[in-house]
Parts: C-alpha cells; sequence; structure tokens
C-alpha cells in the first residue's frame, strides 16, 4: 500500500530539512581539506539540482552549466568589487547569468540532442576563452580574490539552506505540468510536440531556470573560497557535472547529492596520482551508461523493488511511461 | 591580406580533416565522437615518443597516424558498439571516452607541453608577399592527400559503396547484408587515421599536451554543423569556411579570441538557418 500524497510530501520535506542541518554541521564543523571537499559537494549539489531539471528530466545534456557557474561567480565578485550591497550584488549576479542563460536557450533550445551538446560545450569554451583574457574584469588565468559581502555564518547558513529549498523546488517542479512536459521531452520530443507540447519553450524555461541554480551556486563558492580562477570552471568540469547527474541518475530528487558525492570524492579524497582518478570515473560512468541507466539511484530503487518481488508493472510509477496528455494539455 | 588568407586555409585544412573524421562516424553510426580529441592526443604524443627514441620522423608519423586507427577502433569495439541501440547515451559515452583518453595521455607523458621536430621545420616558403612554414605547407599537403584518397576509396571501391549505403540508411544496408560491424569499424579506423594524421600535422605547429586538440575539436563540431552531419563534401567546405573566418577573426579583430569566432558563425546558423542543420538523409557521405 502506498502512503497518502500528504504523508509522502510531508516526509520528504522534513527529509531535505534535515540534509539541511546535516549540512550545516558539516560545513561548520569540518575544517582544512575535508572542508574544502564538504564544501564543493554542497556547491556542486546546489548547482547540479539545475542541471537535473534540464538534463534529467528533458534529458538535454547542457555541458554549459559551468559557464553559468562562473558567472555567479565573477559577476558577484565584480559588483562587490564596485563597493555594492551584497545581496543586490548577488541578485544582480543571478538574474544577468539567467539573461545570459536566456540567450544561449534562445539559440540553442531549438536544437535536438547533438547539436545542443555541441553548441553549449561552445559556450563554455567562450566564456572560459574570456575569463582568461578580459584581464581588466576577470583577473586573468589567475584569477582574482573575493570580497567578503556576507559574514561566514551567513554564508554557511546560506549554502546549507540553498541545499534544502533547491532539492525542494526540485521536488515541486518536477510534480507540476512543466515537469511532466519536460518528461514528454525527453521520452519521445516528436511526439511530445505532436500533441501539443510547446517543447523549445518549455526547454527554454528549464535552461533559464538551471541557470539560476548554477549562478546561485557560484556566487555562494565564490563567498566561501574567497578566490576565483579560471582553472575552476574549465570544460573538464561542466563535463563532470554531467557525469554526477550521470552517475546519481537523472531525473532522480537526490542524483544531485549523490553524483557530485560520488565525483568530488573521487577527484579530491581519494589521492590515485594525476589523470588516475579521471581516468577511473570516465570508465565508471561509460560502466554504468551502458549497464546501469538508471545511475546509482535508478539501479538501488531497481534493486529495492526486485528483493520486495513486487510485479515490476506496479511499480514503474512516474518514471517511464509518461502522461503525454496532461503534458499537453 | 592574402597572407590572412593563406593562414585561414592552412586553419581550414586541418579542421576539415579533423571534421570529415568526426562527420564519417557520425555518419555510419550517429555518435557525436567528442573522444576524437583524445585520439589526437595520442597519435601525437606517439609520434614524439618514437622521433624522441631516434626513429626518422617518417617512422614515427607512421607510428603517430598507426596509434590513432587503433585507439579509435579500439572505442568502437569496446564502447560505441553496445550503444547503437542507444542513440540517447552516445554523448554520454563519448565525453566519457575522451575523459579516458586524454588523462592516459596525461598520466604517461605528464601535463607539461612537448614540442616535435620535424625535418622541414626550417623551410620556409615565399611567394611574392605570402610566407609559408614549412609545417603549415606540409599539413596542406597532407590533408588534401587523405581527403583525396578518402573520396577514392568511398566512391571508387565496392568498400566505399557499402559504407555510403550504411550511412543512407541502415536497417536496409542490413538487410541487404552488408557486414554491418566491419563498416563500423572501418569508420572509426578512417577516422582514426585522419585523427592520427591532423596529429602529425598540426602537432609541430602547437604544443603537444592533453588538451590540446579541444578547441580545434570544438571547431571540428562547427564544421560538421554547418556542413550538415555526416556529409563529408560539407565538411570539407564548411572547414575551409570556417578557417577562413578564424583567420580573419584573429587578424583583425583579436587573436585570442580566435575560437569564440567559431561560435559566433554556430550561433549565426542556427539563427538563420535552423533548417540547414539537420543532416541530409540521403548522401551522408560522399
Amino acid at each position: 500500500m502506498r502512503a497518502s500524497p500528504l504523508v509522502r510530501h510531508g516526509a520528504v520535506a522534513a527529509g531535505l530539512v534535515a540534509l539541511s542541518v546535516v549540512a550545516y554541521l558539516l560545513l561548520a564543523g569540518v575544517q582544512g581539506d575535508r572542508g574544502q571537499v564538504v564544501l564543493l559537494v554542497v556547491v556542486w549539489t546546489i548547482a547540479l539540482t539545475g542541471l537535473n531539471l534540464i538534463m534529467g528530466l528533458g534529458g538535454y545534456p547542457s555541458l554549459a552549466h559551468v559557464a553559468f557557474f562562473a558567472g555567479g561567480a565573477y559577476l558577484s565578485a565584480y559588483f562587490l568589487e564596485r563597493g555594492w550591497p551584497m545581496a543586490l550584488g548577488a541578485a544582480l549576479a543571478v538574474g544577468l547569468t539567467m539573461l545570459g542563460g536566456l540567450v544561449v536557450a534562445l539559440v540553442f533550445s531549438r536544437t535536438r540532442g547533438q547539436y545542443f551538446a555541441i553548441g553549449t560545450m561552445f559556450c563554455t569554451a567562450v566564456v572560459y576563452l574570456v575569463l582568461t583574457n578580459a584581464t581588466g574584469f576577470t583577473g586573468g588565468p589567475n584569477g582574482k580574490p573575493v570580497d567578503l559581502g556576507f559574514s561566514m555564518t551567513a554564508t554557511l547558513v546560506l549554502l546549507a539552506a540553498s541545499v534544502g529549498l533547491g532539492l525542494g523546488a526540485f521536488y515541486v517542479l518536477a510534480r507540476t505540468r512543466f515537469g511532466d512536459r519536460l518528461r514528454a521531452i525527453r521520452e519521445d520530443e516528436d511526439l511530445a510536440r505532436h500533441v501539443g507540447v510547446p517543447t523549445a519553450r518549455v526547454k527554454l524555461v528549464a535552461m533559464v531556470l538551471s541557470s539560476g541554480f548554477g549562478a546561485w551556486a557560484g556566487v555562494l563558492f565564490a563567498q566561501y573560497n574567497g578566490v576565483i580562477a579560471p582553472s575552476q570552471f574549465t570544460f573538464v568540469q561542466s563535463f563532470l557535472m554531467l557525469v554526477a547527474i550521470g552517475l546519481g541518475g537523472a531525473g532522480r530528487l537526490l542524483a544531485p547529492l549523490v553524483g557530485s558525492a560520488i565525483v568530488i570524492g573521487f577527484t579530491q579524497l581519494i589521492k590515485l596520482g594525476p589523470g588516475v582518478s579521471q581516468i577511473v570515473l570516465g570508465v565508471l560512468f561509460i560502466l554504468v551508461t551502458l549497464l546501469v541507466p538508471g545511475g546509482v539511484l535508478g539501479g538501488l530503487a531497481q534493486l529495492a523493488r526486485r528483493l520486495r518481488r513486487t510485479p515490476p508493472a506496479a511499480e514503474t510509477e512516474r518514471s517511464t511511461p509518461v502522461r503525454v496528455k496532461e503534458a499537453a494539455s | 591580406m592574402t597572407q590572412v588568407l593563406v593562414d585561414g586555409i592552412f586553419l581550414g585544412c586541418l579542421f576539415a580533416v579533423v571534421a570529415v573524421g568526426l562527420t564519417l562516424v557520425y555518419g555510419v553510426m550517429e555518435v557525436p565522437n567528442f573522444a576524437h580529441a583524445g585520439i589526437i592526443v595520442l597519435a601525437a604524443y606517439t609520434t614524439w615518443s618514437v622521433s624522441q627514441a631516434g626513429a626518422p620522423f617518417v617512422l614515427a608519423a607512421l607510428a603517430g597516424i598507426a596509434c590513432g586507427g587503433a585507439v579509435s577502433v579500439l572505442t568502437e569495439v569496446l564502447a560505441y558498439r553496445w550503444i547503437i541501440e542507444r542513440p540517447a547515451a552516445a554523448p554520454a559515452v563519448a565525453l566519457g571516452l575522451l575523459l579516458i583518453l586524454q588523462n592516459v595521455a596525461l598520466r604517461l607523458y605528464g601535463g607539461a607541453g612537448r614540442s616535435l621536430d620535424t625535418p622541414y621545420d626550417t623551410v620556409l616558403l615565399r611567394f611574392g608577399g605570402v610566407t609559408l612554414p614549412g609545417v603549415k605547407a606540409a599539413l596542406i599537403v597532407l590533408a588534401v592527400a587523405s581527403l583525396g584518397a578518402l573520396h577514392l576509396l568511398l566512391t571508387r571501391t565496392s568498400l566505399g559503396r557499402a559504407m555510403r549505403a550504411v550511412a543512407q540508411d541502415r536497417e536496409a544496408a542490413g538487410m541487404l547484408g552488408i557486414p554491418m560491424r566491419r563498416q563500423y569499424m572501418l569508420a572509426f579506423l578512417i577516422a582514426g587515421l585522419l585523427g592520427g594524421v591532423a596529429a602529425i600535422a598540426y602537432a609541430p605547429t602547437f604544443q603537444i599536451s592533453p588538451y590540446m586538440a579541444d578547441e580545434v575539436l570544438l571547431s571540428a563540431f562547427v564544421v560538421v554543423v554547418l556542413g550538415g552531419l555526416g556529409s563529408v563534401w560539407g565538411a570539407v567546405t564548411g572547414g575551409l569556411l570556417l578557417g577562413i573566418v578564424q583567420g580573419f577573426g584573429a587578424a583583425y579583430v583579436s587573436s585570442a579570441y580566435q575560437s569564440a569566432f567559431g561560435l559566433l558563425v554556430l550561433v549565426l546558423i542556427l539563427v538563420l538557418r535552423p533548417d540547414g542543420l539537420r543532416s541530409t538523409n540521403a548522401r551522408r557521405v560522399a
């Protein structure tokens, strides 16, 4: 028997609040290298929640996500340098980055899978070029320090709260008609369009929303880290973000958290020597793509179902058969 | 002016050789082969280490090209072959392979840049007011020769005809008894060999590093979009066009943003001619 929706939503909300509290305790309590790992996992979770919208629900692999991340970090640093109040600077940084996301989306939301990947990858490459070459604004290849806008406690609280609120927003969005439309696009874009889903507009909105998540994560990252440099926003990073979502389980609520923990853990915690951890990640990513398309969370869910011996048809829930008709209306 | 044009043509030849490898694989298998950059890197490092070991340059170059072909076939056998039924997973697998190949290079040779010496390093050709270094001339010659050979293969041999058939309609080609697996492998072999050619031709003008091919790969993808995914001649003309645009952009606007002009071209096509993007169903290859 399935619990009533109210109980289920309540349980999710309680879980997310608990997650925020745990995130705060870890951020405040863990120091040194491990503290850096915790910070990165938290920041990535916030950023990747946005990517999980467009890539997880919509099936569109956006390689521009790190560009939005960089946009939030650099723009907020720029406004702070000008002496503007932090709240205004942060809002402007997120707003301007979302405007940039809108421009990217206007051009590329019309394109399909392969072209979309190529186009968004190019955006990241160009943003990287700007970061390294527009020395006056970005400080060039060596990056620049970021002034403290929020107090350290405020940054920690914002980081921890954003994890829960971001995931909560994703949970709600995934259950609206917008979420259904995105899933319809993932399953069969031609069919979705045929039954009346405004595919280009839905993709556009998803892209702009995801850029907002990325930018906000960038603002907080810059505040906590104190230094930003182009090497933190390379094409490899944007690809690792994709890997994180794929490993975690595209479209699943906790995929950003699980994926970030795996990717950051592999690249920062386990010292295998230069390159090796990324080779391992690459192999892992390909194996998961080939063998467990649902990622770690999808695989676990499948395993749990098999253990409970429920007939698969009854339990597929919302994952496979998308309610195209509702999505279209 | 003419000098800029010649430099643009040099860039264009490089893009064309890389883009033809991409488009061939896409035409036959519908995979956006991001791993192609990794193949170029490994081929370049192989050439470098063989010539460091004292072998003559020609031998080292052949070793590099062979390495490109071998690694490319390996990616097909080990990874791409298993996702033929799931094209949506292709970009993910391709990027995973790129991560693996680049970091293998990083692991084996370190992150420091290496320079590849060639016997024609010091040659400098002059025509009127235009100067052309030997390495760039060699690239143009190699590009024309390899693309010409590919054209002959595709149009004059039964193997090439079979490949064009697969690119036009996979199912029909399979029904007619064309061995599909061999065609997939062949496409990746040719793409890898072309990647090797690109590596030995362009490594001497830049530095060899694990990330040397990233920007070239992006430009080559723009070329592929320009010419239509899966079209060889589209890739050649698109490559020359983009090379000349980037050459002029670098000379007259800003050389730091050279590859950004590729994005400009890409955006312009997408905005102005979205229909011109769909890969042509017929004649995907040749």
